[in-house]
């Protein structure tokens, strides 16, 4: 009979429960002090997640993490321990972009200001993350930076607050905005993406992650290059939308029921900025135009 | 020689929203979703307007919605008909309409 | 938390749960999460959901078989509609086109679909039809997975299929079968009679009569793999088994007659012996108990409460056995040298 996994522990993020279960300590450690403000207890999980070794000789010499558990790609490459912690993030994700069915989930970030988000996504590297981070930093409230859970009963957006994983420059960028270091993880080099750290989103945001929120506006954020907004329309924004939907096609009719409601009800705007300083000044202005007319709205 | 005809679906079949110019089309028994410009949605709608269980060929929807489009091809010489007929035989290779070739 | 895990509970547990659905009562929460990594991990999962979908069941699990459940919808609606594009692109095939494995239960709708994940389509066909059905599929958007001469040469040798095809819109793949054996392998199933014998299903395509779709899950259970597939194989046998005895009492002489004529009838004993214990499916067949079963459903129901293959070296004696069984030695020997060959050249 085989042994349980040497280690492992519990992580409940927004509506997700994850059950992570490793070879060795040290990523389970790591996991643990970076998901301190989550809920940690046992419960029935929604996924499960395994850290182990490629053999049993390599849970000892130049140990490799291989990813493994409910959902997996044949393809993932194991990683060096010390990039253990950025395994065990990729296997959560790879378990919501392959398995969640709950809601439509969108590779976005989000943040809301009196219970209105905005939405924003694009390409990898397009700087939504980290828009997203500094925007949590100067009042916003903080939704997530990887996946916007989008319910297709109520049209609303649950939170799903993980840890911002920061890349390279970034990371100079969220330190001198951030002055708690204790809000920080560990920072991991070389790996596939270059230099990783996470930053914990600020408590506040973790204890709200049930309550969920309306859809206000949706952005599509380009870092880098001359400022400009230009209006999306309603197909445009569709298509982009289920290309940047890990489960559309799964969801069936109800993937298209939401999907279809959500860029029918939110106007949408590509936005393209050289500083973050810009990017948080655009989105204050278009969020500010937009709630002139929600109150209109209101009003009439 | 036979002949090709079309119906459209039964209604449960096709799910669809109107976008600006365009529609998004949810096509039910395959679960894959379609973005298509107008004459699509206009085509759906004459096909349903004759009948779910109703086949016709181009020739006989030409003459049923010439009174409403123009119907005209990117080569003039074309005839509406074979416009028409191409968009369809397109429409039946998705499974967004019905095909039956006749006798 | 850590220390849980071990126990009692893996690919047994599993069937527990299917064949007594009433006994997941007394699970407490760790239990319910072991339950449902091991029923992961054996591709069952799907088939554990219908089943405890009228169970009163705690909420932490039950929102997790709900969404199994809307998975199962999903599945079962692009298996059939891959089936009916296959349909489109085949309507100028004259020969009969017979649906295989899940995608023939759904379109059968038999009980043995439920619940059950679907992958690949499969089809089989006569063999003399085989270059005229890749000229249609080829001609409707399917492409060859991999432009590999050797693997191609291998398969249109060997194997009992083409090199399998994916259509390059809707990403999904189709395997082309002309017998449910490779050629290699020991019994030489008669593929015209498994088409001869075929039903038509309501949509025009075909499915296997009941003796031989048990006759198929028999031989891909003991001949074809390394049976990390092997409890939801029993798994279907034991759905089929039921309904078709169910439906006609003489059916355990109708499935010797077809099995002895496919040469399968030692493959489909031993199904039955193992279904019979594991999920007491009626034993239509005397039961005999064999020598290698406890062997067979020790490796079947490896798994533990993380979902992990476990006894290694038991899977590992099956993977060769099975390799051997596809090739004969001399065979495998080439097809070891020429695969080790091109590892070297990268």
């Amino acid at each position: 009979m085989a042994l349980a996994m040497r280690h492992a522990c519990f992580i409940t993020v927004g509506p997700a429960r994850f059950r992570i279960g490793s070879d060795w300590r040290a990523p389970i450690d790591e996991l643990r002090a970076l998901y301190a403000d989550y809920p940690l207890d046992e419960v029935v999980p929604d996924f499960t997640v395994r850290l182990q070794a490629t053999s049993a000789l390599r849970r000892y010499v130049r140990p490799q993490v291989a990813i493994a558990g409910d959902f997996t790609l044949p393809d993932a490459l194991p990683l060096p321990l010390e990039q253990g912690l950025l395994a065990a993030e990729m296997a959560m994700n790879l378990q919501m972009a392959l398995g969640w069915r709950r809601h439509l989930l969108l590779h976005a970030s989000a943040v809301s200001r009196q219970g209105r988000a905005v939405v924003m996504t694009g390409l990898s590297g397009a700087g939504k993350s980290t828009l997203s981070a500094l925007l949590a930093e100067r009042g916003w409230r903080f939704l997530g930076d990887e996946f916007v859970l989008l319910d297709p009963d109520s049209g609303n957006i649950a939170p799903f607050p993980r840890p911002v994983s920061l890349k390279n420059q970034a990371i100079a960028a969220m330190e001198r905005e951030v002055d708690d270091e204790t809000r920080f993880g560990p920072v991991l080099r070389d790996t596939p993406k270059g230099t990783i750290r996470h930053l914990r989103p600020r408590t506040e945001w973790i204890e709200q992650m049930a309550r969920e929120t309306r859809p206000g506006l949706l952005l599509f954020p380009r870092f880098g290059f001359p400022r400009a907004v230009r209006r999306m329309d309603e197909a445009e924004s569709f298509v982009r939308l289920t290309q940047a939907s890990t489960n559309y096609v799964a969801l069936g009719e109800r993937g298209f029921d939401a999907l279809t409601q959500f860029v029918r009800s939110v106007p949408a705007c590509a936005i393209d900025y050289a500083t973050g300083d810009e990017g948080v000044e655009l989105v204050e202005r278009l969020w500010s135009e937009q709630g002139a007319k929600w109150g209109d709205r209101a009003a009439a | 020689m036979s002949e090709r005809a079309y119906a459209a679906l039964p209604g449960h079949a096709l799910k669809r929203v109107r976008m600006g110019g365009l529609e998004a089309i949810y096509h039910t028994p395959s679960g894959i979703t379609h973005l298509l410009a107008e004459p699509v949605p206009e085509l759906l709608d004459a096909l349903d307007a004759v009948g779910t269980d109703t086949f016709v060929t181009a020739e006989r929807l030409v003459a049923q919605i010439a009174s409403r489009f123009d119907l005209v091809g990117d080569d003039p010489q074309e005839r509406p008909e074979q416009v028409l007929g191409e968009r369809l035989a397109e429409l039946a290779a998705l499974g967004l309409v019905r095909l039956r070739a006749e006798a | 938390m850590g220390g849980q895990g071990g126990g009692m509970i893996d690919g047994w547990s599993v069937a527990r749960a299917l064949t007594d659905p009433a006994s997941v009562a007394r699970l407490d929460a760790a239990g319910w999460t072991r339950l449902l990594s091991a029923a992961r991990a054996l591709s069952l999962i799907g088939t554990l959901a219908e089943i405890m979908a009228d169970q009163p069941l705690p909420y932490p699990a039950a929102r997790v078989l709900a969404d199994v459940r809307l998975s199962n919808a999903a599945g079962l609606r692009q298996a059939l509609w891959e089936a009916e594009c296959a349909q489109m692109a085949l309507a100028g095939y004259p020969g009969r086109v017979v649906l295989l494995k899940g995608t023939a239960f759904a379109a059968a709708g038999l009980d043995a679909a439920i619940g059950r994940s679907i992958g690949d389509l499969d089809i089989l066909v006569a063999r003399e039809g085989l270059d005229q059905v890749e000229a249609l599929l080829l001609a409707s958007g399917w492409e060859w997975v991999k432009p590999d001469p050797y693997d191609d040469a291998y398969y249109r040798q060997w194997m009992h299929e083409l090199p399998p095809l994916i259509h390059a819109e809707r990403d999904r793949m189709i395997d082309v079968h002309h017998t449910i054996l490779p050629l290699t392998a020991g019994p030489k199933p008669d593929a015209a009679a498994l088409i001869a014998d075929a039903r038509e299903v309501p949509s025009g395509l075909y499915v296997l009569s009941p003796a031989d779709m048990i006759c198929h899950a028999a031989a891909h259970l003991i001949a074809d793999g390394d049976l990390s597939g092997g409890m939801r194989n029993l798994w279907d046998i034991d759905r089929l088994v039921r309904q078709f005895s169910s439906e006609d009492p003489d059916f355990g002489d109708a499935l010797e007659e077809r099995a002895g004529l496919h040469q399968l009838t030692a493959p489909v004993a031993r199904a039955l012996r193992l279904a019979h214990r594991l999920f007491d499916t009626p034993a239509i067949w005397p039961i005999r108990p064999g020598v290698a079963d406890a062997l067979f459903l020790r490796r079947i129901t490896a798994v533990d409460g993380w979902g992990r293959k476990t006894r290694k070296l038991t899977r590992q004696g099956f993977y060769i056995r099975s390799h051997l069984l596809r090739m004969p030695p001399a065979m495998l020997a080439r097809h070891l040298w020429t695969k080790w060959r091109k590892g070297h050249r990268g």
